[in-house]
């Protein structure tokens, strides 16, 4: 705490009690837009020919949270996303680090992974099934390989940004190479991480969706497909709903407080 | 080696190493550093023989080749010619290394260089853990040397919690831990404030006299240097090569604003820029 600030001290309670009173004002002006959409849906609903109405949209939402099925289909696109996710995050960690220590490696990989950057995602992810069979590990392999060029330019943007003084404390005090990685590298790495992971988790999630629409029997592409199909505006307005959910989920209730607790030693003051 | 000590005991002086009388400890012989593609050398013939337990600093204009100088003493780069011996090792031999093991140096940079995502004592462990301290010595150490220094109570914290002196020290702390053979020091004072800086000062002092380390201290300052020192090595602009060494017969304890001390810094700022060129209107390069 500073002491004999020119400006108004503010004890620690209040300035917490600033910072919710803001998220609320915020949150408030949020829902309120949103509330002003759904009741200009409740008004012209009538007036076209395809859009159902709010009242039956929230009835068919409430009752498909009722069945189990619809929990099956979000857990198995959640864990098409999750593996998919992991192989593609992970393989960009790795090639990216590897591309950084060695010139050599830098030249093997950079083809394949600008190809593949400008290679349409959706190619990739019908590539991937067509050659996978349409199984869960085409579906896997259509997320992975869509985002990994995607994370690993980023990371390597991260990585040409590092602090070369630091550097220079490390090799003066004769740090392993593990050492350098897990406390020097990693850690400044960790903003440019997130930015990246934030990147293609969203692809991710269209992706996935897109993939299991061409090859699975569940999942939430599944479900889109098949209220396309059967004309279910209805349906499709709530696994729209639905999928927003599961993404607001991940950044708010995981992204973030991890984020937090990561970067934790940027908000010591003194 | 670190696990023949006995707790709170310094190492042992390795066999063959500068005894107490103070023979020499650091020994640069006819040094030369060339930057890879650099029209010119940063360091051309530099001779140098710091004695055990001596204070040396060495006093510069910009650009003469001092970080270079340490830096090569640290290990961190490798001449291009000349031999160096630390405590009578031969580590660099005619621009090659010669040694597998280079000894343990403590370096204190001009910023104290934390990891700001660890706290000051995970610092402190990352840098006794790369020296091969064994982990059971570690909090001991931790708390004696930054009790030494004056910053124990921060040891749980943040880097960014603490001031630009308190990093400083604490830097000088993660130097000491180690029980290096050497304490390296690139003007570390020089980005902190007057009064800190003349504080710590004192205070490094201070803890030279406790530890007996063998310091070279780089400075442009020369009431630094004389304020610290016990013989100044005064080099010349690039290629950097040792001009003079001069010796500071001040008793310790010293003051910073004795007039004696002033005098001694008249009469060196006088030769050194002489040396350095400034009364030469054109000097051949």
């Amino acid at each position: 705490m500073s002491a004999g600030s020119a400006t108004v001290a503010i004890g620690p309670g209040s300035a917490a009690r600033l910072r919710w009173q803001r998220r609320a004002i915020r949150a408030g002006i949020v829902l309120g837009i949103a509330g002003a959409l759904i009741g200009f849906w409740a008004i012209i609903w009538d007036q076209t020919d395809f859009l159902p109405s709010p009242a039956a949209t929230w009835d068919v939402g409430v009752d498909l949270l009722g069945r189990s099925g619809t929990f099956d289909d979000i857990f198995a696109t959640v864990r098409r996303l999750v593996v998919g996710l992991a192989i593609g995050y992970g393989a960009a960690v790795i090639v990216s680090l590897i591309m950084n220590q060695s010139r050599w490696w830098n030249g093997f990989f950079t083809p394949y992974v600008f190809t593949m950057l400008t290679i349409p995602s959706l190619a990739t992810a019908l590539i991937s099934l067509m050659i996978f069979g349409l199984s869960e590990v085409g579906v896997y392999l259509a997320v992975a390989g869509v985002i990994f060029p995607f994370a690993t330019v980023g990371l390597l943007e991260g990585l040409s940004n590092m602090d070369g003084r630091l550097n220079e404390m490390t090799m003066v005090y004769r740090w392993g190479r593990w050492e350098r990685i897990r406390h020097q590298l990693l850690p400044q790495m960790a903003p440019f991480m997130f930015a990246a992971f934030r990147n293609v988790h969203a692809l991710a999630w269209k992706i996935v969706v897109i993939a299991e629409l061409f090859s699975q029997q569940n999942g939430i592409g599944f479900q889109y497909k098949r209220s396309y199909e059967f004309f279910e505006l209805e349906r499709l307005i709530v696994w729209g709903i639905f999928f927003v959910t599961l993404v607001m989920l991940v950044e708010y209730a995981l992204l973030r407080p991890f984020e937090a607790y990561v970067f934790r030693w940027q908000r010591a003051e003194r | 080696m670190a696990t023949e000590q006995a707790a709170g005991e310094e190492a042992a002086r390795p066999a063959g190493s500068g005894g107490p009388d103070g023979s020499t400890f650091i020994e640069v012989e006819n040094l030369g550093f060339e930057y890879r593609g650099a029209e010119r050398a940063a360091l051309e013939g530099v001779n140098l023989a710091i004695k055990e337990g001596e204070f040396a600093c060495v006093l510069g204009p910009s650009g003469c080749g001092k970080s270079t100088l340490l830096n090569i003493l640290s290990g961190l780069y490798t001449p291009t010619s000349g031999n160096v011996r630390i405590a009578n090792e031969l580590i660099y031999e005619s621009g090659r290394r010669v040694i597998d093991e280079p000894p343990r140096v403590g370096y204190v940079f001009q910023d104290a260089r934390l990891l700001p995502w660890r706290t000051v004592r995970q610092n402190l462990e990352l840098a006794l853990e790369a020296a091969s301290w064994p982990k059971a010595e570690w909090s001991e150490r931790i708390e004696r040397y930054l009790t030494l220094c004056g910053i124990e109570e921060y040891v749980d914290a943040w880097p960014s919690r603490l001031s630009g002196g308190q990093q400083q020290r604490v830097s000088i702390a993660r130097a000491l831990a180690l029980d290096p053979m050497i304490l390296l020091m690139d003007e570390p004072f020089s980005t902190l404030d007057e009064v800190t800086g003349r504080f710590l000062r004192g205070e490094l002092l201070d803890i030279w006299s406790r530890t007996e380390k063998t310091i070279a201290f780089i400075t442009h300052s020369i009431r630094e240097a004389v304020f610290l020192a016990d013989h100044i090595y005064v080099m010349t602009a690039g290629p950097g090569r040792i001009l003079d060494r001069i010796t500071i017969e001040m008793p310790r304890p010293r003051k910073y604003e004795d007039p004696h001390l002033t005098e001694i810094e008249g009469s060196i700022v006088e030769s050194v820029l002489g040396h350095w060129g400034y009364y030469d209107q054109d000097r051949a390069r």
